[in-house]
Order: C-alpha cells, then structure tokens, then sequence
C-alpha cells in the first residue's frame, strides 16, 4: 500500500507507541504483552478481566489490519524444523518469565522510563537473538 | 474502579494489536532480517522500535510529571537500576528462543487473529474436509465437510467398501491398491482422483491418507483429510485451454512471431517463424537469440531488439538478413515478460516493387522521349491521363486541362467530331479493340493539327470496356508534305502532256510561220494578199509564244541563265510595266540597296515579273498600288523541309505585292495549275503563273505566293545567287541574215518530221543553200560515209530510232572530225553535254528565218574552233 516498507515499520511502531502510552495514562500499566499475558492466568478478578479484554483487543487489532491487508506484502519462511520453532516457543515463554519482560516490555516501555534494567534486558535479548540467527543462518544453513 | 479502565484497554489493545501486523512484526523474516546482522539486514524492527519510542519517551516523562495514577511505582528507581543474573539470563533466554521462533509473545498473539482470519475465511473455499476410518468397524467417519463433498448428508457414515465406490470407476483400483499399503504396510497416500457424488457429478478430489498405530504398532484406524479440487482443476483446465487457444492463435496468424524473454531467450516461436529462419523450434527454445544467430550481432536487428527494450516502447524496421538471403519487415513490442517479436519476408514484395519502379521510370522516359501524345482513358471514371506530348505538340498546360475525356472531345475539329465520336463508340460496342481515326484536332493557338489516332480497348471479364490507350501522331506537316508532292508530281504529269503537245505545236507552227513569211515576201506587190499573209505570221507568232510558255512551264524550255542585276533589270523595265498597269495603278519599286546578282535566265526573267504585274493588274479592276521589290533572302532548313524542292541557302528575292482581291485558299491551292484562271473566257490563257513557276523552279529557285482575300496578293521568287559578278548585258544584235553569197554551202538536213523536213528543205534552199535531207540518224551517217562534201550538219536532238541525234554528231565527227552540228529542238533533252573541242549550237525552235539564216552564218563562218555553249538544262527530279 505505502511506497517504502519502513513506513509500514514506523506507521506501526507511532500505533504501538501511542498504544502503549495510552495504557499508561488511561490505565498506569505497562504495556508489556508477556506481563499482561500471565498476569491473565495468575491474577484474578478485575486485573483479569483488563488484561484478557486487553489480550481479546490485541487479537481483533490484528486481525483488522490483516484482514483490510494493511501490512506491507508477507512472504511465507520457508521449511524450518517444526521442532526448533517449538523449542523457540518454549524459550520465549520460559525466557520472558524469567527476565520479566520482552520487546514491548523491556524495549518499549523500559527503555522509554530510561530504566537501566530494561536497557541492559533489551541490550542482552537482542544480541543473542543475532548470535542465534547468525548460527542458524551462517553456520547451520537453515533460512 | 476507574470507568476508563477497560475502555482504555480495549483501545489499547486494538492499536498495539493492529500496530504490530502493520508494523511487520508478524513476519517473522523481518524480525529475522533484522537480528541478522551479518546477514542481509532488514531495518523494519527498528523503524517500529523508533516509532514507538517517539511516542513513548515524551508520553511517560510527561506522565511522571504529571504524576499519573501508578506512575511512581514505575519509576521506582531501585527497581530501575537492579541488574542481576535472573533478568539477564532470562533475556538471553529469551534472545535465543525470539531467533529461532522468530516470533515474540506479542507478533504470536497477534498473529492468532491473522491465522484465526486465514482459518476462518479461507478454508471453506478450499472445502477440506476430515475423515478417520476405523478398520475394526469398517466404517469411516467424515466431518460435514468430507460429507459434503460426496453429496451425503452431514454424518453421514459409509463402510470402508462403500467409500472406495465413491470413487470414478477407473480410479477405484488406484485407491484400493493405496489404502491396502496404507494398512498393510503404514504408508501414506496423497492422490488425486474423481469421486462420483450421488448426483452423479464428476469431483475431482485430493485424497490424503496416513495410518494411525496403536501401541502395539498396528494399523487400526486410516485418518486423511479431502479435499474438493474442482475449482482448481478447472482454473487449471481453463488456463490450458487459454493457453492451448492462445498457442493456436500464434501458430495461426501467417506472420512469423517469436518471444524472446528478459534474458534475450527463445520462449516461443510459432511455426511461420520457423519457417522463415529455417530452423525448428525445439532447437531454438531456450537458446539465446545472439547464439542461435550470431550473425545477427552488430546488425539493425540487434540495434532494434535492444533499443525497444531499453527504451520499452515498439520499434518497426525492414532489414536484409544476408545468411537467409531476405529482406524481412520487422515489428518488436517489449513488454514485462521479455520481446515479442513480428516479421514477415518481403524479398518479393521488395522486388516487385522494384521491378514496377523500373518499370514505371521505363514507361515515364518513354513517354516523355516519344514526341507522339500518349493517352490512358479510364472509361469508367471517364479521365484521361496525357503524357507531356499534350504540351509539346499541341501547346496545352496539363495542369489546366480538365481531367475527363472533354479535355480531348471538345478540341476536336467539329466538322470532324461526330465521325470521330461514332467510330469510337461502334469499336467500343462492337467488342472489337482496335480503334484509329484521322481527324482535325485544335491546338491551343487554335491552329488546326491533323491527327492519327490510334487506341486500343481493355476489357474485363465480362467483357466490359474498362479502359482505352492510345497515341496521337501530328501527321499535318507529314499530309502537307504528301499534298504537295502530289500537287507537283500533278503539275509534272500535266507538263509531260502540255510539253508533249507543244513540241508538236512548234513543229506545225514551224511550218505555218516559215510559209507566212515567205508568202509576205512573195505577195510583196499585192498589198491586200501581202496583209493577210502578214496576219497569219503574226497569229503564227504568237502561237509560239503560246507554245513557248507551255514549255516553259514543263520546265522543258532551254535556259540561259547569267549571272544578273536584278534590281538593274526591274529598273530597265520600269517605263515598260508603267505603261502596262496603266494610270489607275500606283506602280513602285522598293528593294535593298545591294541586292546580290541572281543566277538567272535575263529574258524569262522579265517575261515572269511581267507576267506577275500583269496578274497583279488585273487583280485590281479599280486601280490599287503595286509593288516590285527586290532584295537578299536566306531560306532555311525549316523552310526547306517543308518546301521538297527548296535546298537552303541565300537567294535574291524578286517580289510583286499587289492590295487587290486577294486569292481564297480553294484558288490558292491550285494558282500554278495551267489554263487555271479566274478571268473570264477569253481574258486570260491561264499560262501566266505556272509559266513562272516553272521558270523559276527550272532556275532552281523557288515560288511563293501569300494572299488573303481582300487584302492582297505577294508572289516572291527566290532565284538562287550567281557565284560571280553581273555580267553586263550586251544587247547580242542579231545580225542581217544573208546568205554568203560566196561558195554555197552544203547542208545534210536530219529532219523525222516529213512535213517539217520539206519546210525546212525550202527554207534553206531560199537562202541560198544546198540541202541533202535525211529522215532518221542511219540514213544520215551513210550520206556522210557516202561523201565528204558537207558543210553543215543541221539536225533535230530529238529523233526516233535508234541514233538520237548526239549520236549522230558524235558518228559525224568520227567520221568527219571538222564537221560543224548545229541542232535544233523543241524539246529538251535532259542531259548535260560535256565540253568538248567541237562546234555544237542550238537553234530553237521555232525560229524565224532570219534567226535560222544568222545561226548557219555564223555557224558556217565561224568554224569549227569556237567553244561550247553549254547546254543548260532544266532541274533534275523536279
């Protein structure tokens, strides 16, 4: 639809922004998704009931944009061993409990409260994300 | 609780949810791309990254500021700066999970709602259905997908056995033989086969099945999935058909067509263009057009093909390829996929192109080159196509001559057209295809041209005129010519008969006048008888006269021409024509001052202007002026080839120009014809004017005469220039004819006509001479061989028999080498005699006997050493 792709990134990233913004004004919580996503199975009540409508939101949020295709053109990744996309599965979940924070979390939010915790989480995740990758990619050969 | 809270949420979630699908961060290759720093590098992450920061820094620094519920407990800064063992082996945890899976725990919850989306509005379309076979129960149950696909209700439940039926009748083997190895042997099926529905409707379906072990590791149940494939069967039916249809498209249209794609390959050729290059399809396809024809490299062809695809738009050109020997017109479109490239050869297009050129210029010289008209008439459309022969010959501008056949119509002469007209239409009604006409046709200066038309008719199937060609030959100058050859072979035949009968005329007239004058002398006494012998030599006389001009006219008169002043001559003549036009006529003479002197007979001469002033006169009863001029003239070769007897070069033009009843052209035509006279019975003999003509043509000179009726009448004689100076004319006395009275000499008289021979015997017996006569030459020469006595030969030149009478003088001076000849004659001979040492004269007849009696003096007396007088004689082959 747009011309560039990185205007799809930062059209994005403004509605992510201001997302998280808005849950902090409105709501005084973190916009993290791991931390509101087990929040939903450990807390009870209300703080139940506004992270599940906030999960169901996020749900319908994309869901909207991908049925009105306002996502610049996906390609499908290729062949990957459905037990390394488990093990992945596994680690994030297992990783952001443990680190208290993800993306959103810790690189969003954190980093924009200037909290050297965050910083030093997002610093971390990031680089061994790359170190995976690299393994992966260059060394293993798999896409 | 706060009333915003949830609603906060739900607008929350919605934009972090659709941020993160827009922002990409549901695919995973850009959040790969992104970690794979060594790698190609995709900026996407960071761009969402930085988008949200933009956001957020500025949101919460004004929010702690503004001290927003929950806000300390956030910016709770032991808790900030606490960096310890869990929270960074949890991030690397994390770090390495997020690389492989490549999905964080927010793109994953998003992207729920993309697969929900996927699964929820996509695979009905795609009608895939569920199904488990129990081998136990030999039944197979099917999802209300599966069952629908075969036309069955929902849970509808059929045996194992039932299930292979429902397969198309040749598949069922294809599907028993798997599912048996399926059970039998655990392996897993994918097939595509046709099931027939209870409708009876052929489905084409993909049939996948795999075998479930139980812990003992046998087969009890098959479970698979179905998928209804007719929608992609058809699509791929109908894109076989397109392409099949669009395959036979190419193939079909004559020219020859090929595609090339973006890597300069064969992709398609139709069978034309493999035709045209020779080569197969098979051997070309794939190939790079720069290999496969390398002989096309540095040509137009590779120029073209490039440019059109660097340029992207069509390029159109004709180039000769030299290893196929053909020139080819060539059309190449770039598009997306590569070239498609259009030809056709048209070497024998080109060359009968060329050969109509050729033949177009061929027929363009040719018609410019002939100095005839070429016309192409176009029957239908009725116009006509002139070549330049219309300007050339009849002085019409063709770019303003009407372009239908009125153009040539019109300028027909109209006493001529409805002939013309009718011929035409009968040649082209009859069928027939040859068509000429003569006929009077106008030029531009409204002058008329005789014309021979001639045109031939084309015709078509049916037989319809269609088209004329023809040519038009200007024949007036060719006609004129042929008119007065005829005019003059005319005038010829008429002064054979006329010279004829006036040689005739002389020898009676010989006669009648010699016994006249005698008769005058012998009746010296009776006065009475003495007058009427007077008349009858007066009437004899002037039948000599009569006689004289007859000859001539045909042109058989003997001339004398000298070398003469002809403007002296006019002046000594001045007093005489004065006195013969009369008071009533102004008579004037006009002229240059040195006019060069005429080769010319002096007394004809006079005898013609004489007779033109006489014309003249009488062509003038009231009175008029009158003009003798004299003066140089040239004719040129244009005259002379319009005039047969003229040659080119100078003459003296001796002019009489008249303001009286001028001559129509009817008179005009036949002026020099003799005994042709417009004056009455009895006022004019009609010798005047062919007398001149015949006089001046003899001279080798030539006659014109212009005339318009009403205005007047100018007769020029152009006699040719004398070589030498005038001679001055000496008045040549006659001298007094008495006989020598001294010995009497002794005459061979050679005379055919008896009549005459008797008259002339008498004659020179009264001067005193001895005459021996002779009939014919024979008889002559053996009175010479006889005796040696004679002094005279006096013969006629023209005698029947065998010895004319040269040769008889040549056998008298062979027999008698000092005889002197004289000759007479009435009647020229036409050829020229040599000079040579002996004495030949002339004597005219007819002549008087004082004349006869001078020349036998003077022949007698003078003896055998004087020269030659040439004979003159008239023009040859006029």
């Amino acid at each position: 639809m747009l011309d560039t792709e990185w205007l799809y990134g930062l059209a994005g990233g403004l509605m992510i922004g201001t997302a998280a913004a808005l849950l902090f004004w409105v709501n005084g919580r973190i916009a993290g998704v791991s931390g509101i996503l087990s929040g939903v199975f450990t807390q009870r009540s209300l703080e139940r009931v506004w992270r599940m409508t906030w999960i169901g939101a996020l749900v319908v949020g994309g869901l909207v944009a991908s049925a009105l295709a306002l996502h610049s053109p996906f390609t499908p990744r290729e062949a990957f061993p459905a037990w390394a996309l488990v093990l992945g599965g596994l680690l994030v979940g297992f990783g952001t409990r443990l680190g208290s924070g993800c993306t959103s979390g810790h690189g969003v939010c954190g980093i924009a409260r200037l909290s050297w915790r965050s910083i030093a989480a997002t610093v971390t995740f990031m680089a061994s994300g790359a170190v995976t990758v690299f393994v992966v990619r260059h060394v293993g050969g798999v896409a | 609780m706060n009333r915003l809270v949830l609603p906060g949420a739900v607008l929350s979630g919605l934009l972090f949810g659709a941020g993160l699908v827009i922002g990409g961060m549901t695919d995973p290759l850009k959040v790969l791309g992104f970690l794979d720093v060594t790698g190609s590098w995709n900026p996407t992450l960071a761009f969402v990254m930085g988008g949200a920061l933009l956001v957020t820094f500025p949101a919460f620094a004004l929010a702690k500021r503004r001290q927003r519920p929950l806000a300390d407990l956030r910016f709770h800064l032991p808790e900030m700066i606490r960096i310890d063992r869990r929270l960074l082996a949890g991030a690397a945890l994390f770090g390495i999970g997020w690389g492989l899976a490549g999905y964080g725990p927010g793109p994953a919850i998003a992207g729920l709602g993309l697969m929900w989306h996927e699964l929820v509005w996509l695979l009905p379309a795609y009608a895939v259905g569920t199904w488990l076979a129990d081998l136990e129960t030999g039944k197979v149950l099917g999802s209300d997908a599966t069952a629908t696909i075969h036309g069955e209700p929902p849970g509808h439940s059929p045996t194992i056995t039932d299930g292979i039926q429902y397969y198309a009748p040749e598949y069922r083997t294809q599907i028993s033989n798997v599912f048996d190895d399926c059970v039998n042997h655990g392996l897993a099926y994918d097939e595509i086969l046709q099931i027939v529905t209870t409708a009876g409707k052929r489905v084409w379906v993909r049939a996948i099945g795999e075998p479930v072990h139980d812990e003992a590791g046998k087969v009890r149940t098959v479970r698979g999935a179905f998928q209804d494939i007719s929608e992609l069967v058809k699509a791929k039916e109908e894109s076989q058909r397109l392409s099949e249809r669009l395959r036979d498209t190419l193939e079909s249209i004559s020219d020859a067509f090929f595609l090339l794609d973006t890597h300069w390959r064969f992709a398609f050729l139709n069978r034309s263009a493999e035709r045209l290059l020779n080569r197969s399809a098979p051997e070309l396809l794939g190939r790079l057009i720069w290999d496969a024809f390398a002989e096309s490299v540095g040509t137009p062809f590779e120029t073209e093909y490039r440019r059109a695809v660097e340029e992207q738009r069509s390029v159109s050109f004709q180039a000769y390829y030299p290893p196929l020997e053909a020139w080819f017109d060539v059309n190449a479109d770039p598009s997306a996929e590569g070239l498609a490239v259009y030809f056709r050869d048209i070497t024998a297009q080109l060359e009968q192109r060329r050969q109509l050129t050729v033949s177009e210029e061929r027929f363009r010289i040719i018609s410019q080159a002939t100095a005839d008209v070429i016309w192409d008439w176009d029957i239908a459309a009725d116009t006509i196509w002139w070549n330049e022969g219309m300007r050339t010959l009849f002085g019409y501008d063709l770019d303003v001559v009407s372009p239908d056949s009125s153009s040539w119509v019109d300028r027909i002469h109209p006493a001529d057209r409805d002939r013309v007209l009718k011929s035409l239409r009968a040649v082209i009604i009859s069928g027939e295809n040859d068509w000429s006409a003569e006929y009077r046709f106008l030029r531009h200066d409204d002058s008329v041209a005789l014309v021979t038309d001639r045109g031939f008719v084309m015709r078509d199937d049916t037989g319809w005129a269609t088209r004329m060609l023809g040519s038009m030959v200007d024949v007036t100058q060719q006609r004129g010519l042929e008119e007065q050859l005829r005019q003059s072979q005319r005038l010829d035949v008429v002064g054979q008969l006329t010279g004829g009968i006036a040689h005739d005329f002389n020898n009676l007239l010989t006669v009648i006048l010699g016994n006249a004058e005698m008769l005058s002398l012998r009746l010296a006494n009776d006065a009475a008888l003495q007058k009427l012998a007077d008349e009858t030599r007066s009437a004899a006389e002037r039948g000599a006269e009569l006689t004289s001009r007859l000859l001539a006219f045909s042109k058989r008169h003997t001339l004398k021409p000298r070398a003469t002043d002809v403007k002296r001559l006019i002046d000594d003549m001045h007093s005489l024509l004065q006195r013969t036009l009369g008071e009533q006529i102004e008579f004037s003479v006009a002229g240059e001052a040195a006019v060069r002197p005429a080769l010319v007979d002096k007394t004809l001469l006079e005898s013609a202007v004489l007779n033109l002033c006489i014309n003249a006169r009488d062509a003038m009863p009231t009175g008029g002026h009158l003009v003798v001029e004299a003066k140089n003239a040239h004719l040129d070769a244009t005259y002379a080839t319009r005039h047969t007897e003229v040659e080119p070069g100078n003459y003296v033009a001796v002019s009489v120009t008249d303001d009286g009843s001028g001559m129509d052209d009817a008179t005009l035509a036949r002026v020099f014809e003799p005994f042709f006279t417009t004056k009455e019975v009895g006022k004019g003999s009609g010798l005047g004017l062919s007398m001149v003509y015949g006089f001046v043509t003899q001279s080798r000179g030539h006659v014109r005469v212009v005339s318009e009726p009403g205005s007047g009448t100018t007769v020029t004689m152009y006699l040719p220039v004398a070589a030498g100076e005038a001679a001055d004319e000496a008045v040549i006395a006659e001298e007094d004819a008495t006989p020598s009275s001294a010995a009497t000499a002794k005459i061979l008289l050679v005379e055919d006509d008896d009549l005459v021979r008797s008259h002339v015997e008498a004659q020179l017996a009264g001067l005193g001479y001895r005459v021996v006569s002779a009939r014919n030459g024979a008889e002559a020469l053996q009175e010479l061989q006889r005796t040696d006595d004679f002094d005279l030969l006096f013969t006629d030149i023209v005698m029947p028999g065998e010895i004319c009478g040269r040769q008889l003088a040549e056998g008298a001076r062979a027999l008698h080498p000092d005889l002197p000849v004289l000759f007479t004659s009435g009647y020229t001979e036409h050829q020229v005699v040599k000079r040579d040492a002996s004495n030949i004269q002339l004597l005219e007849k007819p002549y008087r006997r004082q004349a006869l009696a001078a020349k036998l003096h003077a022949v007698l007396s003078h003896g055998p050493a004087k020269p030659l007088e040439q004979l003159q004689q008239g023009p040859t082959g006029s």
